[in-house]
């Protein structure tokens, strides 16, 4: 089979490339050539989003004056994969900080940690341009726009994105990646928190063998992460495998905590009641926009309900709909059109034919 | 809220502590009415899960502990002095129409416990009536069998107590200890609880003064610590399933089981009116909160 065996090659080669990267020396580097690296080590968001951070980084370039966030609030329950690497990684973090500032020439750097002891080490290793806050690991305070405004006091409009207002968010571990590319370590592991134990697993593990047991699971931590799907492999921005509780979830018994624990007042039990009923329903899209998947209905619910799954199908049941409806308008519209137009033609062949018929009663 | 990854509490851990939060009530009725009491409740529990298990056909159902509640709540509710087969008809009947019928847990309209113990209250009243050994009669009874007794003559009575009926005072004032066990754990709303109270006690308010040499409609302070009144504003009323979770509803809903409480214990053919008085309140509470509707 030299087929096989020659795609063995190759990716051994990128492998092989990929790991003898030369080391940067980031404090004479120029931006460009670091911007150049970051994106060359495949460095992409690891708190989530999953976006290119070269990209991400460039993106703010475009708008200065620019600052940039650590982002180390933990909002993930559960879950201590940032705060297991602030401990042990920390100044490799402050280095990521600093060369995203220096490729931005940003005015200010903040960190943001949710864990007080890390807080108070973090303090005697900062410049002068850098601050480092505790703040409280509540369900909303790990996104982007609301820590912008706790940190700097800086309101990104709804209309706006944090990086046209020169603002730049990056997860901790990110930045960990960040300063590993500069010294020429590609992005090849991150800690993940196994069912409450936090190590390093390499990025590509098929997820279901991380676990090491036949437990279902979660991709992501309990409350906020999916089932697996077939053949999944860990990605750079999953933080958590988890034991999947909600499938011997016992029945709802109405108490309304999950009401009671969304931060965005969104009545979560009717929507679960709601979805239950496995159909669309677009009286519900406005309390569905306003979830922004936090999880912490998931938490608060004694059955162990997975009401966020409840909620995400039934988002998905109503853009189908409303897809569904949209098309049905329009082919509609577009019958609609077919049939005036005939009717136009019908009229004006009538009044050609009268006027042909006029014009011939004359001449008679 | 910050972030945990575990809810205060499972279903069951809530059961669990509604089961320990019933124990001081339990254990003073027994000092009370003697150990009889305790066997009552067993044969309740023992009652409610076995129908439970049969009527799934699963074991695995009981792990939401509700069956156990159920047959704990009708065996306290239930006197002593009953026939053994009492307490079995009203746990099965409980769990079957009260919960099965409706498609099991969390999809019942009324509130299991309350169904049985209607039924058998209905179909045996002799069976239910409170026997004191001092007495022959509770307060309750006779604050309704009255008529020719004096206010003077009724307080002096041998079956009141301190402020409310005698050895009631001391069990309800064991379930109130217990219902706030669970409120402090914030198992139960503080809200329901408390408009409970207080529609039973705005009433007494009104009639006590009402009351004249031949006839007393009771104090508030009796109202409070008679009959099931604890037992029923901290562990019935407050039954999620069947309870509204919205302040407003359940101000509406307490004070609409206490004040119906109130007046089927002046007016009514019962001495004590909390049963129907819940049974009633669970069939407005679709309208009270329409999301309760009992779905299939
Ligand atoms: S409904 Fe959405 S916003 Fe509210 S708690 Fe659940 S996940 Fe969070
Ligand atoms: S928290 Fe769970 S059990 Fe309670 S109302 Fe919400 S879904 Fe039902």
């Amino acid at each position: 089979m030299p087929d096989q065996a020659n795609i063995r090659v190759a990716s051994d080669t990128i492998v092989e490339t990929a790991n003898s990267l030369p080391s940067i020396d980031w404090k004479q580097a120029t931006p460009d050539v670091l911007l150049e690296r970051i994106a060359e080590a495949e460095v992409v968001g690891m708190g989530g989003a999953g976006f290119p951070t070269a990209k991400k980084i460039s993106l703010t370039q475009q708008h200065p004056p620019n600052f940039v966030i650590a982002n180390g609030i933990e909002t993930d329950p559960g879950v201590n994969a940032d705060k297991v690497l602030l401990e042990r990684h920390l100044n490799d973090v402050l280095t990521g900080l600093r060369i995203v500032a220096k490729i931005l020439s940003a005015i200010q750097s903040f960190v943001a940690i949710s864990h007080e002891r890390t807080v108070q080490v973090a303090q005697g290793l900062l410049n002068d341009n850098e601050t480092v806050r505790y703040l409280k690991p509540t369900f909303q305070n790990g996104a982007e726009r609301e820590l912008i405004q706790m940190l700097t006091g800086h309101v990104v409009q709804n209309d706006s994105f944090p990086a046209f207002d020169g603002y730049l968010v990056l997860n901790v571990h990110t930045l960990y990646a960040v300063a590993e590319a500069i010294e020429g370590k590609p992005l090849t592991k991150r800690l993940v928190t196994v069912n409450d134990e936090t190590r390093w697993i390499d990025i590509g593990t098929p997820v279901g063998e991380i676990l090491g047991s036949s437990d279902p699971i979660r991709v992501g931590c309990y409350a906020t992460g999916h089932r697996p799907e077939v053949n999944e492999v860990l990605t750079a921005e999953v933080n958590a495998i988890s034991i999947d509780k909600s499938v011997h979830a016992l029945p709802c018994i109405h108490c309304g905590w999950c009401d009671l624990a969304c931060p965005r007042d969104i009545p979560v039990e009717s929507l679960y009641l709601i979805a239950g009923q496995l159909e669309p329903n677009l009286a519900a899209q406005d309390a569905l926009n306003r979830c922004n998947d936090c999880g912490a209905c998931v938490v608060a619910c004694p059955s162990n309900i997975h009401l966020l799954d409840y909620l995400r199908e039934l988002r998905h049941r109503n853009d189908i709909e409303r897809e569904r409806i949209s098309r049905a308008t329009q082919a509609r519209l577009r019958v609609d059109a077919r049939e005036q137009r005939k009717r136009s033609e019908a009229i004006s062949s009538d009044t050609k034919r009268s006027e042909r018929m006029r014009q011939q009663h004359k001449w008679q | 809220m910050a972030v945990t990854d575990r809810p205060k509490f499972q279903t069951t851990g809530i059961m669990v502590h509604v089961v320990i939060a019933l124990l001081p009530g339990l254990g003073v009725s027994a000092w009370f009415l003697g150990p009889k009491v305790f066997l009552v409740v067993l044969v309740s529990i023992f009652a409610a899960v076995t129908t439970e298990a049969i009527g799934t056909r699963s074991v695995q159902i009981l792990r939401d502990g509700s069956a156990v509640v159920t047959g704990m709540l009708i065996g306290l509710c239930i006197p002593s002095s009953v026939a053994f087969w009492v307490p079995i008809v009203a746990s099965a009947s409980a769990i079957t129409l009260g919960k099965l019928v409706f498609g099991g847990l969390g999809k019942n309209l009324f509130n299991p416990a309350m169904v049985g113990y209607a039924l058998v209250l209905i179909a045996f009243p002799m069976q239910l009536v409170y026997l004191d050994g001092l007495t022959g009669a509770t307060a309750l009874d006779v604050l309704k069998h009255q008529e020719t007794e004096s206010l003077s003559q009724l307080i002096n009575h041998p079956a009141f107590g301190l402020v409310g009926a005698k050895h009631f005072e001391w069990m309800n004032l064991a379930f109130l200890v217990g219902g706030l066990y669970l409120v402090l754990l914030r198992i139960v709303p503080w809200l329901l609880p408390l408009s409970v109270l207080l529609g039973i006690a705005v009433p007494t308010l009104v009639f006590y003064p009402l009351g004249d040499a031949t006839y007393s409609f009771g104090s508030p302070w009796f109202h409070l610590f008679a009959g099931g009144t604890m037992l029923t504003a901290f562990f019935i009323a407050t039954d999620p399933v069947t309870s509204p979770s919205a302040k407003l509803p359940q101000i509406i809903y307490g004070f609409f089981v206490g004040s119906v409480a109130f007046f089927i214990r002046c007016f009514g053919t019962w001495a004590d009116g909390f049963a129907f008085a819940i049974l009633l309140a669970n069939a407005f509470l679709p309208l009270l909160e329409p999301k309760k509707m009992p779905r299939p």
